[in-house]
Parts: C-alpha cells; structure tokens; sequence
C-alpha cells in the first residue's frame, strides 16, 4: 500500500513490543500523495484504508500507518501556503482519528526515522529531476580560497553558512513569490552578529574586518541573494555612521543598528541623476538650527520598511562639492515613499521611491561638515561594491552547485550530462569564473582592510567583474538544467534573476570602467 | 557542578559519503567536515544548564587529529567555558574514546557527562554506555528532556521510546546522551566566535593521560548501500497479500 510513485520501502527495526506477525509501513508522507486534492478525497482514501486493514488483519497482516507530518500544497489545487498549512493540520487529524480504532496503528515516520538516524527525503519521490537545495545539499565547489582565510574568518564562515542553509535558503522562495520582506529573520541575523558587522563592539557592533564581512556576505547569499544584500546595505549606512558620524551619532544609532532594531536604507539615487550622481537635486536649505530637505529618492532598497534613511542632498553650489549627507528618520513629517517598484528580482525587499517635502531635520542630524556628503557617499559605495560583488558570488555559488549536481543525476543520451565533454567545459569555465570572481573580491577587501591607496580601483574592478561573471553563471547554470532551468520550482531562475541587478546598483558596471580608468590615471597605470 | 561534554568531528551530515576505491573507508579528502549534530544538542543542553545555574563550568572536550580543534571552538563560541583537545591522528575506537572520557572526567572532576547519543559517521552508539560503565556511573541514554535539582544531587531525563515517553530519576554524577529533539542547538554569535579564540584550551595526549587507545576491532571492509530498486503499484489488497505470501513469503 505504498503509494510513493517509485514506492520504495522504509525499514525500520523500532517494532519491538508489537503482537507477532508482519507489520505493513504505509507511507502517508503527503509528498507522496500528489493525487489527493481535498479533504474529501483524503476521506475517501482513509475508508478504502480502512476496509483494506481489516482485511490485512483477517490474513494475519498488522497494519501500520506511517504518517509523516510533511506536507505542501497539492500541486494543482489553488490553496495558498496559508491553507495548505492549516489543511495540513486537518489531513492529520483525520489521519490520527483513523488511527486510533482498529486495525490501524499510527507512528510517526519522522520519529521512526531519526531513530534509525534518517531524515524524511522529499527528493526520493520525486518523478522530476531533484531540485538543488541548500538546505540540505553542502556546496562542493565554493571552497576555492579558503586555505588563505584565518581561523577566525572560517569560523564566521562556518556559522553564515549554517544560518544561510537553515534559515534563508529554505524560505527564500517564498520571499520571491510573496514579495515579503523577512523582518524576524533580519533580526534573528542581527542577534547573531550579522547588523553592524565591521563597526566596532563599542556601540554594539562585532568589529569585524571588511574581509570577514565579504566573507559572511558570500556565505548568506548561498542562501538568499535579496536579503543578504538588504543586510549588506544597512551594514554600509552602520559603517558610515560609525567612521563619519558624531559621537552622539554614533550612540543614537549604531547599538539598535546591529540588533536591527533600527534598520537604514541608502538614498543617493534621483529619478533625474543615475550614474551622474553629483548632479542630485534634492536641496536641504539651512534655516536656524535645521535643515529642510525637499526632493525625492529613486530606487531606495528598503524604502517604507527601514527605520533611517541617509541622505545626499545639496547644501551648495552645483557639482559633488555642494553635498551634503543626513540623516532622515521615518516618521518625519514630510517624508513619503513610492509605491513598491515592480522587479525582476530582489523581491525580499521594498524599493521604493523616497519623497521629501520640506522634510525638517536638526543641523544635528548631518553627517560630516558641509559639502563632504558627495566624497562620505562615495566611500561608502566602494564598501557597498564589495558587499554587493559578495553577494554575487554567493548566489553563483548555489547556481554552480546547482548545475553540478544536475550535471552528476541528469541522463540523457544513456549516460549522465556531466559525462558529455561539453558539460564538463561549461562547468569548468563557471567554476574558473566564480573563482576569479572571489579572489577580485576579497582582495578589494583587503585592500580596504589595508587602507591601500589602490582600495576604490580594487573595489570597482572586483565589483564590475563579480556581478558580470557571476550573472553570467546563474545564465549558464540555467541553460545546463535545460527547460527544468526555466521553471520556477527549480531555484535557479530566481537566482539569475536576483542577480541581474547587481551589474547596476551601486554604480552601474559603466560607471565602474569610468571610475577604473580614472583611477588608472591618478596611480600613474597599474 | 562541572559537565563535561563531548564533541566529534565528523563528515557535515549533509555531505555526499564517498567509499573508497579500496574499500578501506569512507572517503574525507575534500569533504566537508563539522561538529557531530548529537554532540551539538549535548552542548547546547551543558551550556543551557550553565545558564539555568545547574552547572558552573561547561569543559568541551574533543579527541581527534588538529583539526578537530575546529570543532572545540565551534563548542567554545556555543558557550563552553573551555575546552580540552587530545591530540590523536590514529584510528581511536569507541572503547578508547570512554575510557579518554573517563580519564579526563576524573581529571577535571566532573560531575556530569553530557555526549551525543552516537556519531553520525561509525554509529556506534557505544561511547557514552561505555563511558559510564567504566566510571560505575549511572547513564540515560537517548534523552530528549533533561532536568538538573542539583540540591538533591539528581538529574530526571525523559526518553522517547516506543511506547511513548520514559522518564528515569538518576543520581548524580551521571553520564546523559543526547537525542534530536533535546533542543536546538543556537548558533555561535559573531562577538562570541570571536571571544572563543580567547578561552583555554589544553591539548593533551592519550600517552599522557596513561590511556592504551590500541585498536581492538579490525575494519575489514567499507561498502556503498545497494541501489534502491524502484516499487511497484498494485491495484487490490488481495494482490498484496497474495504477493507477500507467495513471492516474498514473510506471511
């Protein structure tokens, strides 16, 4: 009475205690029961179940129901997740209540398993291809640099690593389709140290090296690309706060920062000034002991849900000398936001537009003297690039683990993909690419560790090359797995399409060459 | 009170097990490694009870080549107090590792013994019995609720059996092994990863600690499973009966 499609038998030695005789293991793991639509037809089921066990045990058959708790929504029913964990709860006490009278017996399959040290694998009933999944798949082949890490740094790797797989890769999917944005499991990252991670622990921040934090980066994002790129984004507004900001600044802010209690956006970007960012609009105009900022923000991440805002706004003459930076708390009177953009990717988060009018902040609130927001906004975006060029290796990562796996189970022709010479180059080259691709970024991180005078051309290189290569990659990974590639059940696509924006935010990968070449011309050549 | 907890490094309970061409093992090159998912739990619950003020120190000990030091500072940054590493590169057998335990819990005066129920990579589910008959302790093995008095001197652990639940009284010093559903386990902070590397930890050898780790077993071969054929539907009860009388015999 298995109904598993390839119907393969669950042993178990836990029968001990049980009348003489054979016990019969029905497998009721709904992974199994994709042709179960309803409760109704759930019904139907159990009674068949119940005639069919009276006449097992006539034939001197114990009959057990082996039930596992695991459950998803049918897949051609139209409940949403909400539904199909409530269902979830009826189908197994329908399923308990039929248990509880003759001849059936109910054991957790679970519980049957963890004690022969199994887990329930959803994989094995599977008529498709398996789907690559990190949170129950170690990545083989993102290791390429670790030897060059300290202890330390492959500490904090290990811990992103198991967070990414237990805590974002497992829902991420969900985030895509409900377009929702995690707050408990920012804040559950920030409790592990993940808020202000190169902020120092004075004010609550874990003092790590900007190295440490590409690394962490990378790690997450194997998980979920929209979310670690949120956190990377709050962690630059911490670090502007913590080198630029007044000790008062500093206090204000950096302690709730790192527990995500106060979580901060980025606002540079105007409808009307892109790449040519010096040329904002946005004016804040001294009156008395406050500023009043007028103008609005385009593409804001996090906007409508961050708590604080810094933002460039021109205090001066035009030109990146008259920029000022501030900071804008929501709830200001004034301050609005867009409606939540419509993307291709990054769905775990809001971007909004940002909207102030007659916005009024204390003189207190700017960050910096005036006139050094333009120089403060750029420094912060060479950090910015390398936390972006991280998380971009991160979902490489998965895409190429992903691929390889596929490559290794998938056969066609009679032999499996990875054996066809073609796969094997196409593997190698996105392997080749994701390492280039680490290696530019730690080094950009390091140089910025360093202070190195090299640190912004190291930042614009690693994050023009990472996001290009790796966008490139989760392409070819979807390309490798074929039409299954294409299909959103299969977590590929969402990555490339998570990926897809990096190669334009925090300077597009144009902006990058200008600034490379500038950056050629001032060191005198490479 | 002082527990003493265990911890092994092993293959990431996740990785692809690779048997190797000679039959002689299972294959680590390569292959990503971690704490022991048991021996997590059994951290989590010794610094659980540091925390609830049953215990006073949490000792983390491991047995293993250097890298295993990892896998003690994992346990450190978790919340041990501090650890001790015994240094072996060589084959150690469940029977050693206890009687390496039953040193070191004399040594360090430990009240308590916390291990996971068994390793994932040998499952032998011996260490901790045996750890426990050679220190003429009591053992709860497998336990999935633990409660300290330290007042009365005695720990209550509910185990999962068959039946349903099974608790047991027993008096301290004990040696308790840890099931799944104990706890779940935290994950180290940032800041506590980092205050790790600042805790002691003594590396000392089973020579040192007049323990004879000679292997007494003699692996003679490592096989993979074989393929899992695929089922097949019937379409009557009948069928099924008839099919396990006749082809399989097990009626």
């Amino acid at each position: 009475m298995d109904h598993s499609p390839k119907g393969e038998p669950t042993t178990c030695n836990s029968t001990q205690g049980w009348s003489p005789g054979v016990v019969i293991v029905t497998s009721f793991c709904s992974w199994h029961l994709g042709f179960i639509r309803d409760l109704e037809e759930w019904k139907d089921l159990l009674e068949t179940l119940r005639l069919a066990g009276k006449e097992l045990l006539s034939q001197g058959v114990h009959p057990v129901v082996l039930n596992c708790p695991h459950r998803i929504q049918w897949t051609d029913s139209n409940e949403t997740w909400a539904e199909a964990q409530l269902n979830s709860l009826r189908y197994n006490r329908l399923l308990t209540e039929f248990a509880q009278q003759p001849p059936w017996r109910l054991l957790n399959l679970h519980a049957l398993m963890a004690a022969c040290g199994n887990e329930c694998n959803k994989d094995r009933v599977h008529a498709r291809p398996p789907v690559y999944d990190a949170a129950v798949q170690p990545d083989d082949l993102s290791h390429s640099e670790d030897f060059s890490l300290s202890d330390d740094t492959l500490e904090f790797k290990r811990m992103a690593d198991a967070f990414a797989r237990q805590e974002l890769a497992p829902n991420g999917a969900a985030w895509d389709a409900g377009h929702i944005f995690p707050l408990d499991t920012i804040r559950a990252a920030a409790g592990l140290g993940f808020g202000a991670m190169y902020v120092p622990e004075d004010v609550g921040g874990s003092g790590l090296s900007r190295l440490d934090a590409a690394v962490v980066f990378e790690e997450l994002s194997y998980g979920d690309v929209p979310v670690t790129a949120y956190l990377s984004i709050h962690n630059m507004v911490a670090g502007v706060i913590d080198r630029y900001g007044t000790p008062q600044q500093r206090e204000m802010y950096l302690p709730r920062m790192a527990t995500a209690e106060v979580l901060a956006s980025y606002c540079l970007t105007e409808p009307g000034s892109g790449s040519d960012a010096a040329s904002l609009k946005t004016t804040a105009k001294r009156d008395g002991d406050d500023y009043v900022l007028t103008g609005s923000k385009a593409f804001i991440s996090g906007g409508s849900v961050s708590d604080l805002y810094l933002v460039m706004a021109r205090t001066g003459a035009p030109g990146p000398k008259g920029i000022s930076a501030f900071l804008v708390e929501k709830g200001a009177p004034g301050l609005s936001f867009g409606k939540r953009e419509e993307k291709l990717g990054w769905n775990a988060q809001p971007t909004t537009a940002v909207i102030m009018d007659g916005v009024r902040v204390p003189a207190r609130a700017r960050v910096g003297v005036e006139g050094q927001g333009f120089a403060i906004a750029m420094a912060a975006l060479d950090g910015g690039r390398v936390n972006i060029g991280a998380c971009s290796l991160g979902g490489a990562a998965f895409c190429l683990d992903a691929a390889a796996r596929h490559a290794r189970e998938r056969r066609q022709f009679g032999r499996p993909l990875a054996d066809f010479q073609a796969t094997q180059f196409r593997l190698a080259d996105m392997a080749t690419a994701l390492h280039a691709s680490r290696l530019a970024v730690r080094h950009a991180a390091r140089a910025l560790d360093a202070g190195a005078p090299q640190a912004t051309m190291a930042c614009a290189m690693a994050k023009r090359l990472a996001t290009d290569a790796c966008y490139d990659l989760t392409n070819d990974a979807l390309q490798l797995l074929g039409g299954y590639g294409y299909l959103k059940e299969y977590p590929v696509e969402r990555y490339m399409r998570d990926l897809r924006v990096h190669s334009i935010l925090e300077g597009t990968n144009e902006i990058m060459r200008v600034i490379i070449s500038r950056e050629l011309e001032r060191l005198g050549g490479v | 009170m002082r527990v003493l907890v265990a911890v092994k490094r092993v293959i990431d309970y996740n990785a692809r097990v690779r048997v190797k061409p000679d039959k002689s093992g299972v294959d680590l090159k390569n292959v990503k490694m971690g704490m022991n998912p048991f021996c997590e739990i059994a951290v989590e619950e010794a610094v659980k009870l540091k925390e609830g003020g049953s215990a006073s120190e949490v000792v983390a000990v491991t047995i293993g080549p250097k890298a295993a030091g990892d896998t003690l500072r994992t346990a450190l940054a978790m919340g041990a107090d501090r650890g001790v590493h015994v240094l072996e590169d060589g084959e150690v057998q469940p029977l050693a590792v206890a009687k390496l335990l039953a040193a070191l819990t004399r040594r360090e005066e430990a009240t308590l013994c916390m291990l996971g129920k068994q390793a994932i990579d040998d499952d032998s589910n011996q260490t901790g019995q045996g750890l426990a008959g050679l220190l003429g302790w009591p053992q709860a093995t497998f336990a999935s609720k633990v409660v300290v008095d330290r007042e009365a001197g005695r720990a209550s652990v509910t185990r999962e059996v068959d039946g349903g639940l099974e608790t047991l009284s027993l008096k301290l010093p004990a040696v308790i092994t840890a099931d799944l559903r104990l706890n779940e386990p935290r994950y180290a902070t940032l800041p506590n990863i980092m205050k790790a590397k600042k805790k002691k930890v003594d590396t000392v050898t089973a020579q040192e600690l007049g323990v004879d780790i000679t292997p007494r077993l003699k692996l003679v071969k490592v096989e993979e499973p074989a393929k899992r054929q695929a089922g097949v539907m019937l379409s009557s009860v009948k069928e099924l009966v008839d099919r396990l009388r006749n082809e399989a015999k097990v009626i």
